[in-house]
């Protein structure tokens, strides 16, 4: 487990190393970063000072791994728009999306996996059907509609929960749900189709033939087996919903990172958005790394693959 | 002297999208106290459906429709799944065909070993543990202990059978089921396999169900056999009285498509023309009557019912086609 653990690690650093470089290319890619400071009208002594204040003119090998300290050292770079360090802004907006994404993912699974469970326990059954229906009803409906349509709901109809904004609990009940549910339906099924095939394996055969009761069977045999995909596959979703609640952030008007990326974009505020991609990025890698430790402890298959 | 186990009449039907599909009919079969006893025949005839039928485990689509399976005087047939689940692992007990698949890969050696012991109220952990231990060596395992405490992915297919046969053993059950249990090993291995099995069920009084296709295991330790074609018993009896005295002309024809058998002049290796009927929907009369060198009209106007060659020996055949009678010297299969 020990050499496994220290291989997957290395490899997660070096994509995060990847990621990183990749992210900081973004700034030249998107133009001269001097021109996008001072805007169109800007004359050549002023792009030439900011040039040299941001160290633009030095080779850009020199200036990834200068930038690359200064990110290990938690400095983030400094917003173009707000005039602050890019860590300021998102000590304020990180923790609303980590609460969102954190409660939507555990909602999710509180959901998905018990109702996997018991619909390839009994499949054709009401509980399978009802499973199935939640899970196409939850693919086909568009999130941005389904946060509209719980807004006039339970706020502007029954007066319930508030529409907007990130001040108590009770505001994040609502995007909780949407975004929560938004995932649901992919865990579900692949809870439910991994489930059915293991149940369906020689070995949940051989277990029964021990005499040993269904429920030994279903959570001892079966579920240990028919979780490795699934965990793979949560682990994305939850990169998934961290990074990508910018249509449940605005619809909600929570001030998240999801929702600071997209303004920052079109306010062309390059830092701001390096480093959230950047952020986003490494907690990808870290979310896979988790995944996959998981993994090995289920299956000793893997943990012991040299 | 009452069998061990008895099965009557039993009738396995499974609903396929064409229709029903008669998988067993109409089955007698008896086994006693002590006694190995084969099922043969080809892949689809019918015998690991009543190997599941016999420990409660058929598939959801396969049903008991007729018959009963009488295990100590208790009828199987009827038995809800929890009256089955005390029995399974406990009394009877089961080898499967494929030991690459059959152990969860999951889960150590020992725990899969132990669990059934624990779930039977046979003993404490350490009791469980000293058992298998036991077992796994007495199956010629080496290191049982390092075993033990590993994974399935790190025994070989030889040696993942002998922790199932060890497995089945643990609870000291009075039968074990084996479903083609060397099938999928290499020869050398299937042939220890069989030794060990054979060993252990005359150490330990048990009866012993061997299913299998191959006519080479049912000579090596089988002391009664069963012919089943298309669903039914063709023919049943001690192994010298159905090999040395065939009286089923399906007998006749598989063992001389047996490897080693082959016509000396002509060096050819008999196979039996045709194939299996289809079993979806009714079927009257003789199942292999258009296989059948012999076959006369008789053979398809009503089914046939067992007739006795000799004590303890039945064939389901109109033809009196046993050996030294001249329709068979011809040899026309």
């Amino acid at each position: 487990m020990l050499f496994y653990t220290v291989k997957r690690l290395g490899m997660a650093l070096l994509v995060a190393f990847t990621v990183s470089f990749l992210t900081f290319a973004l700034l030249y890619v998107a133009g001269d970063p001097a021109t996008a400071i001072l805007g169109p009208n800007a004359t050549d002594v002023d792009i030439a000072y900011i040039r040299k204040h941001y160290g633009f003119d030095q080779p850009l090998l020199v200036q990834f791994i200068q930038w690359l300290g200064r990110i290990v050292q938690g400095d983030l770079g400094y917003s173009y728009f707000f005039q602050v360090p890019v860590s300021d802004i998102l000590l304020q907006r990180l923790p609303i999306t980590i609460q969102l994404g954190l409660l939507a993912f555990s909602l999710a699974l509180l959901i998905a996996l018990p109702l996997g469970i018991a619909a390839a326990a009994r499949p054709n059954s009401l509980v399978d059907r009802l499973a199935l229906f939640l899970s196409v009803a939850g693919q086909a409906i568009p999130s941005f509609w389904m946060g509209l349509m719980m807004i006039v709901i339970f706020s502007v109809n029954l007066g319930l929960l508030p529409s907007s904004g990130n001040d108590s609990w009770r505001h994040f009940i609502l995007p909780t749900v949407v975004l929560g549910y938004y995932a649901t339906p992919a865990i579900m099924r692949l809870t439910r189709s991994s489930m059915l095939e293991v149940l369906s394996s020689d070995y949940v055969r051989t277990a029964k033939s021990k005499g040993l009761s269904r429920t030994t069977v279903l959570y001892k045999h079966a579920l240990r087996n028919a979780v490795i995909p699934v965990v793979s596959l949560a682990a994305a979703q939850l990169g998934f919903m961290l990074a990508g609640s910018v249509v449940i952030e605005s619809v909600f008007s929570l001030q998240g990172a999801g929702m600071l990326a997209w303004q920052s974009i079109s306010r062309g505020d390059l830092p701001t958005v390096q480093a959230i991609v950047l952020l986003f990025s490494i907690a990808y890698v870290a979310l896979t790394l988790l995944a996959d430790l998981f993994n090995a402890w289920l299956d000793p298959q893997v943990r012991m693959a040299q | 002297m009452t069998s061990l186990l008895s099965i009557q009449g039993l009738q396995v039907d499974i609903a396929t999208p064409g229709g029903t599909l008669q998988a067993v009919k109409n089955l007698n079969l008896d086994v006693q106290r002590g006694e190995t006893h084969c099922i043969v025949g080809e892949s689809g005839c019918g015998k690991s459906i009543t190997a599941l039928a016999m420990i409660g485990l058929l598939p959801e689509k396969a049903r008991i429709t007729a018959g009963s399976i009488l295990f100590e005087q208790q009828n199987l047939a009827c038995l809800n799944e929890a009256g089955l689940s005390n029995l399974r692992g406990n009394r009877m007990a089961m080898i499967f065909q494929e030991p690459m698949t059959c152990l969860n890969p999951t889960l150590t050696i020992g725990t899969q070993l132990t669990e059934g012991f624990l779930r039977h109220g046979k003993g404490n952990r350490k009791a469980a543990y000293e058992r298998a231990i036991m077992l796994l060596e007495k199956v010629g395992i080496s290191a049982a202990d390092k075993r033990f405490h590993q994974y399935p992915y790190s025994l070989s297919g030889g040696l993942r059978q002998r922790v199932m046969i060890a497995m089945a053993l643990m609870c000291e059950p009075d039968l074990i089921i084996a479903d083609e249990p060397t099938t999928a090993l290499d020869v050398t291995v299937q042939a220890q396999i069989l030794a060990t099995l054979s060993e252990l069920k005359s150490e330990m009084g048990l009866s012993l169900i061997v299913i299998t296709h191959d006519l080479g295991v049912v000579a090596r330790i089988a002391d009664n056999v069963t012919v089943m074609y298309a669903g039914e018993a063709v023919e049943t009896g001690t192994v010298s009285q159905v090999f040395g005295n065939p009286g089923h002309p399906y007998t006749v024809g598989l063992q001389k498509s047996v490897v080693g058998s082959a016509d000396r002049d002509s060096q050819r290796l008999s196979v039996i023309p045709g194939r299996v009927p289809s079993l979806v929907g009714g079927l009257t009369g003789c199942r292999f009557r258009n296989r059948c060198p012999h076959a006369i009209p008789k053979c398809a106007e009503a089914d046939i019912d067992m007739s006795e060659l000799e004590a303890d020996h039945t064939y389901r055949c109109l033809r009196n086609v046993s050996a030294g009678r001249p329709e068979m010297t011809g040899g026309v299969l």
